[in-house]
């Protein structure tokens, strides 16, 4: 079921009024049910999967709170043995396979191994960091193992952020769904706007740009070099709002439930370095990646060069998350090495998570340079992410390199300004005063009022009748 | 367990409110509602916006010409291939202007009722109207197959009388209307980027058949024509299957039909429905199906019931009745140029012999000699 479907519309009007009536317990149980229908329309076989997460890591958990310290770890074990399992196979199995016969290729083996035609769940990346995270959190003794099945069921499913996330930690998710949950006005409205929003930044613009991006990274060789950069900066604009905007209706459809989901995006394209970059960007991946990998592999408190590859390697197994498939290898590398260069820039100054917003003329122009240098520097790495093969993103990088110079892609630069602008427009005000609403409450009641219609009508009348799936869904 | 345990109203603090800016939004929506009525009638600059195809003929073949037509064309696309309407005009010492082929891609009796009923002046000085026809257009699955132009041209009373979900989106189309006023940003700026010269200003009209000369997308010459418009579902045993598998008769198409004839009768049009010869191919395979023989049967026994009273039906069943080859046709029924300047000079013989356009008005006229 999709976010931007009028079964969901339909989906949604029937939980919400379901939930507002019943006691927390039942909320809870209904949710759980509602969650499943959610999932099971695209598949209901893979309903069984979701369910042997939660039975396995609901049972390690319970395990590992009352056994000695010795078989503790089995217990991981296990939990990571399962849910890693079910992972690599649906996810992986064909992509090892085939790796593994254009390896032996030279040696005059190919054809070795079996292909399988594997449908991939969709959200099994999702749920399966957010089930993991619980059990290790437990194991560590930074989570206590719940007792409440029910509680933990809705926490695997919860149908919101379930196929696309954010995902959610245990500490922060788990306690909201045991407590009795309250729901005032503002949470409502905030919940509206958010999903408003996302609803905007998906049907409204990533929808609406996806048209100028198939064609060019379909055939780079017959574009011309402006058509391939303007192409590539609309790409970054697609997936920025694909995500962002799943994200916003996800937490927005959660605050009307009375429950608060974190912030997986701030705007990110505003940031002055890589690594502010990663600090805006997926923010539930990239710190449940810094939590579970990059500081068990010993972070940055081993050495120089442990550190640049720590970095490495949790970017490089970050790439992979995303698909399999080496492009995204290669995609995570990039960053990989990004965040390595600009650690060495940095060496030994300390500096906060995200900067402050510059202060005087000379601030402002040195911000504005960094941050078209690391959007390029990210749009850069964008090329393999969308690529489907390495000689299709080689062709689009030598195509905007040295590619045919005519100047047939004005149509491209004015999207890329008109949809560019509005991005810009929800986004710098929440980056100035770190705010999370596009509309803050503080503005004029008239002024709220316009902009509320002026998204609405954009998104009824100028926005995509098709219902195109989000992009991080195959994730 | 206990009623009490399992409702609640705890988690609802406050009584929801709608905030005032949400009124404000609410007021503006409601001016822009009324306020671009008009904008439902401009032709989407898309042409995967399938109201393109009904507005490029009604902006660029009715509204921006003068002339009054005493033959016009309606129905499908199978009449935008079957017929030279120069030829026809030359045929029947007519004035170029005078013969008007106004067929709607994948059109059925609704699309053509609305054209009339938008445009009167189109029946002012009309004398005959060729309306073809073929099984999809009553078969209840390819009712309001192209909903984009339900949905833009349906008044309430037409949106009540669709079925199900259609009469749900319809009706809700009404009130807002987000199918019928929504021009997506991408339509427009892929227009503006990739303009082509053509014979309509919106560039890409598909209107005219592939093989004319004024064909600007997609064109395809004779020789071609056969691979271009025989895509799997327009070979002949494919169409058959797909438009007389499970047939369901839609009663609203024929309603459709019948209102159509009546407004042509009640401006004394003489009417000749006809369905061109199809591949034999498409016989046979309705043959050999006892479902789809059946959903044959009813189409045409509707068609007898309609015809009659002013209304001549002429079907050619097997291309041989006109002297062409089942070869000659590149896929079910769509006629490459050749084929449709003998269908037309048939046509013009039988509107001729009729003296249909000698007759100051039609009522009246006399029985036509049906099949």
């Amino acid at each position: 079921m999709l976010f931007n479907s009028f079964v969901f519309v339909a989906f949604l009007a029937i939980v919400l009024p379901l939930y507002y009536g019943l006691s927390h317990r039942w909320q809870n149980r209904m949710l759980v049910v509602a969650s499943y229908v959610f999932y099971g329309f695209w598949d209901w076989r893979f309903c069984s999967l979701l369910l042997l997460s939660t039975l396995v890591d609901y049972s390690c958990g319970l395990a590992l709170s009352n056994r000695p310290a010795g078989q503790r770890r089995n217990i991981l074990l296990v939990s990571l043995a399962v849910n890693l399992g079910v992972l690599g196979f649906f996810k992986y199995f064909n992509f090892f396979v085939d790796s593994f016969r254009a390896l032996l290729e030279p040696l005059g083996l190919a054809g070795a191994g079996p292909a399988l035609d594997i449908v991939l769940p969709v959200g099994i990346s999702f749920y399966t960091f957010q089930t993991l995270a619980y059990t290790i959190d437990v194991y560590r003794g930074r989570q206590e193992a719940t007792r409440d099945f029910t509680g933990f069921a809705l926490y695997v499913s919860f149908f919101p952020q379930l196929v696309a996330g954010p995902i959610e930690r245990s500490t922060h998710l788990l306690p909201q769904l045991q407590k009795v949950r309250r729901v005032d006005n503002a949470m409502l409205a905030s919940g509206a706007q958010l999903m408003l929003m996302g609803y905007v930044k998906k049907v409204g613009i990533a929808d609406a740009v996806a048209p100028y991006v198939n064609p060019a990274f379909a055939d780079p060789g017959a574009q011309s070099a402006g058509t391939l950069l303007f192409s590539l900066y609309l790409f970054a604009l697609q997936i920025y709002c694909d995500f962002s905007g799943y994200s916003d209706i996800a937490r927005g459809v959660s605050r009307l439930l009375g429950i608060d989901l974190m912030i997986n995006f701030k705007q990110p394209y505003l940031s002055r370095d890589i690594t502010e970059f990663w600090r805006r960007w997926h923010i539930s991946l990239s710190t449940w990646l810094r939590d579970y990998l990059y500081i068990p592999l010993g972070g940055n408190r081993v050495g120089s060069f442990a550190t640049y590859r720590n970095l490495m390697l949790t970017m490089l197994l970050g790439g992979l998350w995303h698909g399999a498939a080496w492009t995204f290898v290669v995609w995570g590398g990039l960053h990989g090495l990004y965040l390595a260069v600009h650690r060495r820039l940095i060496a030994g100054r300390r500096r906060p998570d995200l900067p402050p917003a510059p202060a005087g003329p000379g601030e402002w122009s040195a911000a504005l340079l960094r941050m078209v240098l690391t959007f390029n520097l990210v749009c850069l790495t964008w090329i393999f992410f969308r690529a489907d093969t390495f000689p299709q993103a080689w062709a689009y990088l030598t195509g905007i390199v040295a590619g045919d110079p005519s100047l047939d892609f004005a149509g491209r630069v004015l999207a890329f300004a008109f949809f560019g602008g509005i991005v810009l427009l929800l986004d710098v005000g929440c980056w100035l005063e770190d705010r999370e609403l596009p509309i803050a409450p503080t503005l004029p009641v008239w002024v709220r009022g316009v902009v509320y219609a002026a998204a609405f009508l954009f998104l009824s009348f100028v926005g995509e009748s098709d219902v195109a799936p989000f992009i991080y869904f195959q994730f | 367990m206990r009623r009490s345990s399992i409702f609640s109203s705890e988690t609802l603090v406050e009584r929801p409110q709608i905030a005032p800016a949400v009124w404000i939004a609410l007021a503006i929506c409601v001016v822009f509602r009324f306020g671009v009525e008009p904008l439902r009638d401009l032709p989407k600059a898309d042409r995967k916006e399938d109201l393109y195809d009904f507005r490029v003929v009604e902006k660029f073949f009715v509204e921006d010409v003068d002339e009054l037509p005493q033959v016009i064309m309606l129905g499908s696309s199978i009449s935008m291939y079957a017929f030279v309407p120069e030829l026809l005009a030359r045929e029947l010492s007519l004035p170029e202007t005078a013969v008007r082929n106004l067929p709607i891609p994948g059109g059925a009796p609704w699309d053509s009722l609305m054209l009339l009923r938008r445009n009167p002046k189109l029946l002012e000085n009309a004398k005959v109207a060729l309306i073809d026809v073929q099984p999809y257009m009553l078969n209840a699955d390819y009712e309001y197959a192209i909903p984009d132009r339900f949905y833009n041209l349906a008044s309430l009373a037409d949106a009540a009388r669709a079925e199900g979900w259609s009469r749900v989106r319809a009706v809700a189309n009404w009130f807002w209307p987000f199918v019928s006023l929504r021009r997506p940003m991408r339509a427009w700026a892929l227009e503006i980027e990739n303009r082509r010269e053509g014979v309509v200003p919106f560039k890409k009209a598909a209107y005219y058949p592939m093989w004319h000369p004024d064909a600007t997308y997609p064109r395809a010459t004779e020789a071609e024509l056969s691979e271009a418009l025989s895509a799997e579902k327009h070979r002949p045993a494919n169409w058959a299957d797909l438009t007389l598998g499970e047939f369901d008769f839609s009663e609203r198409q024929a309603d459709a039909l019948r209102d159509l004839l009546a407004l042509l009768k009640a401006h004394g049009v003489a009417v000749l429905i006809h369905q061109p010869p199809f591949h034999p191919d498409f016989y046979a395979r309705a043959a050999e199906r006892p479902e789809e023989r059946q959903a044959l049967a009813r189409y045409f026994s509707f068609l007898e019931e309609v015809s009659g009273d002013g209304v001549m039906l002429q079907i050619w069943k097997r291309p041989a009745e006109l002297g062409f080859r089942p070869e000659d046709l590149p896929d079910y029924g769509h006629m490459p140029r050749r084929l449709a300047e003998r269908y037309t000079r048939t046509m013009a013989a039988i509107i001729r012999e009729k003296g249909w356009l000698d007759a100051p008005a039609a009522v009246g006229m006399a029985q036509p000699d049906a099949r």
